[in-house]
């Protein structure tokens, strides 16, 4: 007995691949060039891209990253893979049914990585894991604190009604108060996570799925957006509301002709970007506070993941291309540098606004994954979750009720299928 | 392909089909053809016929696995998805603007075809906004009808400050708004055609009705209306087709915000938005039909009572 498990460990230590269970992937076989897709434009503006890939060709000789980027990633990257031709590393798409996700991406277990990132749960299927996030985003309202300042506020709105008069006294000032960039589409997204801060509960999404009316005033999602019409309403948002005006809104934030917005800590390092352009230094100006939804003052703040990258399931080059995620996510700065709190936990958040909002210790909400099942309902009532045109549809409605009726309608017949 | 370039014996039989001039002369037409019907083929009737099929299948644009479910995504999109097809009310507005558009392009190249002194520069003038590309001018019109934009800074210039609207945001408005960012598009390309058709009218009918004694207006209802009554049916026929398929106009200028979605636009964002190109296909198939229906109908009306035209 004692010769054949001698025999046996010296075999398993002599297989080649040893280190495969430490780390996913064999160094060894890290070589050739991969292609990756990537939303992040800005990175390829400023020259980082070629930093990070110059710093993964130096750790692994022989291996190259080409970086192709991608606009408007939700629509033209299933094109991509429709075709069968969809690189070697690429973000995991969040409208994609995490059920599906074996479909398209390669498993990568056994990875250093994982135990020490956020949210691998939300991308393991079956104890599959088939994406890491670059990074989580604190969703609260992030302002500027010149443009407070001008309009004669003191301190930040912690209730509802304070939230009210602080943008009557912005709109005095001539200053837009709350940004919504409706025209632009996406960022009504922000009004699909506010309905977990409404819930109070990070995984509203799957109790949704038990619940025939959710668009009705008195539940979370109907409170959100009664809360965005009234807004609305109120004249507090931007007179033009079709134009997409977002690049432009980014520097009118950082310059202090908006007063406010509700994104996440990602869009605070592109209100500066864009603000130095016109010669003015954002960053002490920014902070951020929770969003205020109702009049019990202590409002919370949510934690959303931001996007994942994961491997193509039909790569030529796994090795390869598993020792790319684990370099990108563990060994650069890029989760700082787009403004996230790092997936990775043994990385520090390097920004002063973010930590301004945790040092006020606000309650945290993690937002939970949602599931095959509510991402399909949502597919079948037609509502584009977590894209924006349906919330837009709905604040722009003459009649508001019977909009949400509407949704209320269209939620219960998805659930009947 | 001259006889005398095939010598054959009187008698013998001729070798092979292609051997005579008339099967020389069928080879080359017939090689001139295949190009053009390989591309036809291949870039039209092909993906119209995989458009069928796509629409008795239900697949999310992704997988490979497509599922064959035949008529069921036409029954759902007749029976409880019916609210798909509402944009297509859009369309009037569109329509009524085309109307309104073909009266304009016939005025004017009534007028035009007088051979007034400056009539090739306003003909270059009117002409030019179909030449633009159109998402040029759809981009630009955007900025244009915007608030404080370019339409009301220029009424406040003129002195016409209290007749800003809200051009785009005004939920009422909008539509005419787009409708107006398309007729001034396409008049142009009427008031061509519709201009070549008058060259066609003798002018002889012109003098000889003068000499009688006929007004501006009788000239035109008894002698230009019915000479170009053929080509204002075809162009009418053409409205429809484009008012029931715009797409270019509303989705750059609004993105389809307050209620100015097309239908094309629906379809779109079905396909790849909600990931079912089996019901986009049928949807599309659907707005096929509604056309041929509503060609057939105008050209019903048009020649009906009068015999074939």
């Amino acid at each position: 007995m004692k010769s054949i498990t001698a025999v046996a460990l010296a075999a398993g230590l002599a297989l080649p691949g040893a280190s495969l269970h430490a780390q996913g992937f064999d160094p060894d076989k890290v070589k050739g060039t991969i292609t990756f897709y990537t939303h992040f434009s800005q990175f390829v503006d400023d020259g980082r891209w070629d930093v990070w890939t110059e710093a993964f060709s130096e750790a692994y000789p022989g291996a190259e990253v080409e970086v192709v980027p991608v606009s408007g990633y939700r629509k033209d990257m299933p094109t991509r893979i429709a075709s069968g031709d969809y690189g070697d590393v690429l973000n995991v798409l969040d409208n994609l049914p995490p059920g599906d996700y074996e479909k398209f991406y390669l498993p990568m277990n056994g990875m250093d990585m994982a135990e020490h990132h956020q949210f691998v749960d939300r991308y393991t299927v079956d104890g599959n894991v088939y994406g890491f996030v670059y990074g989580v985003n604190a969703e609260a309202m992030v302002y500027n604190k010149a443009a407070f300042e001008r309009a004669g506020i003191e301190g930040i709105p912690t209730t509802r009604t304070e939230l009210f008069e602080v943008c009557e006294k912005l709109k005095a000032a001539d200053i837009t108060p709350l940004a919504i960039n409706m025209g632009a589409g996406w960022p009504m997204q922000q009004w699909d996570k506010a309905a977990l801060l409404f819930a109070d509960d990070g995984d509203y999404y799957q109790a949704m799925l038990d619940e025939p009316a959710p668009y009705s005033v008195g539940k979370p999602y109907g409170d959100t957006f009664r809360y965005v019409r009234d807004l609305f309403e109120a004249g507090c948002t931007e007179r033009d509301y079709t134009a997409n005006n977002w690049d432009q809104s980014r520097s009118l934030l950082g310059i202090g002709e908006i007063g406010m917005w509700f994104l996440a800590n990602w869009s605070i390092p592109q209100a500066i970007g864009q603000a130095e352009l016109l010669g003015i230094d954002a960053g002490p100006d920014l902070g951020m506070f929770p969003l205020p939804i109702d009049d019990d003052g202590e409002p919370s703040v949510l934690l959303n993941p931001d996007w994942a990258i994961g491997v193509a399931r039909n790569t030529d080059n796994p090795d390869t291309a598993k020792a790319w995620v684990e370099f990108l996510l563990t060994g650069t700065d890029v989760a700082n540098a787009a403004g996230f709190i790092p997936g990775d936990t043994r990385i520090e958040p390097a920004m002063p606004q973010l930590q301004e909002l945790l040092d006020r210790d606000p309650p945290l909400i993690e937002s939970g994954t949602p599931s095959t099942e509510f991402k399909q309902a949502m597919a079948d009532a037609r509502l584009d979750f977590m894209t924006g045109t349906y919330i837009r549809d709905v604040i722009l409605a003459g009649d508001f009720d019977a909009a949400l009726e509407d949704l209320n309608g269209r939620w219960e017949r998805a659930l009947a299928r | 392909m001259t006889s005398t370039s095939m010598n054959v014996a009187p008698g013998a039989k001729a070798p092979g089909r292609f051997a005579s001039a008339a099967g020389q002369r069928r080879l080359v037409i017939a090689g001139f053809l295949v190009v053009p019907l390989v591309l036809l083929t291949l870039f039209s009737l092909y993906p119209f016929v995989q458009l069928i099929w796509f629409s008795l299948i239900e697949w999310d644009g992704m997988s490979p696995e497509r599922t064959f479910v035949g008529l069921d995504n036409y029954r759902r999109l007749l029976g409880e998805d019916i609210g798909l097809l509402k944009p297509m009310v859009n369309s009037l507005y569109y329509f009524a603007g085309s109307v309104l558009q073909l009266a304009l392009a016939t005025y004017f190249a009534v007028i035009l075809s007088r051979g007034l002194p400056g009539s090739n520069v306003f003909r270059l003038i009117l002409f030019l906004p179909f030449v633009l590309n159109s998402v040029a001018v759809s981009i630009i019109f955007r900025d244009f009808l915007q608030i404080d934009g370019g339409l009301d800074a220029m009424l406040f210039t003129l002195g016409l400050g209290e007749w800003r609207q809200e051009w785009v945001q005004d939920p009422e408005l909008v539509k005419w708004s787009l409708v107006f960012a398309s007729v001034w598009r396409y008049l142009g390309f009427q008031l061509l055609i519709t201009y070549g058709a008058l060259q066609s009218v003798p002018q002889d009918q012109y003098e000889a009705a003068r000499i009688e004694g006929a007004s501006e207006w009788q000239q035109f209802r008894h002698i230009t209306f019915p000479s170009i009554r053929m080509i204002l049916g075809l162009q009418l026929i053409l409205a429809t087709v484009g008012s029931l398929e715009v797409f270019d106009v509303p989705f750059l200028i609004t993105g389809g915000a307050n209620d100015t979605k097309t239908f094309i636009m629906a379809v779109i964002e079905e396909a790849f938005e909600f990931r079912r190109v089996g019901m986009a296909s049928a949807m599309s198939v659907v707005l096929v039909v509604v056309v041929m229906v509503a060609v057939t109908l105008q050209r019903l009306a048009m020649t009906g009572g009068k015999g074939r035209s």
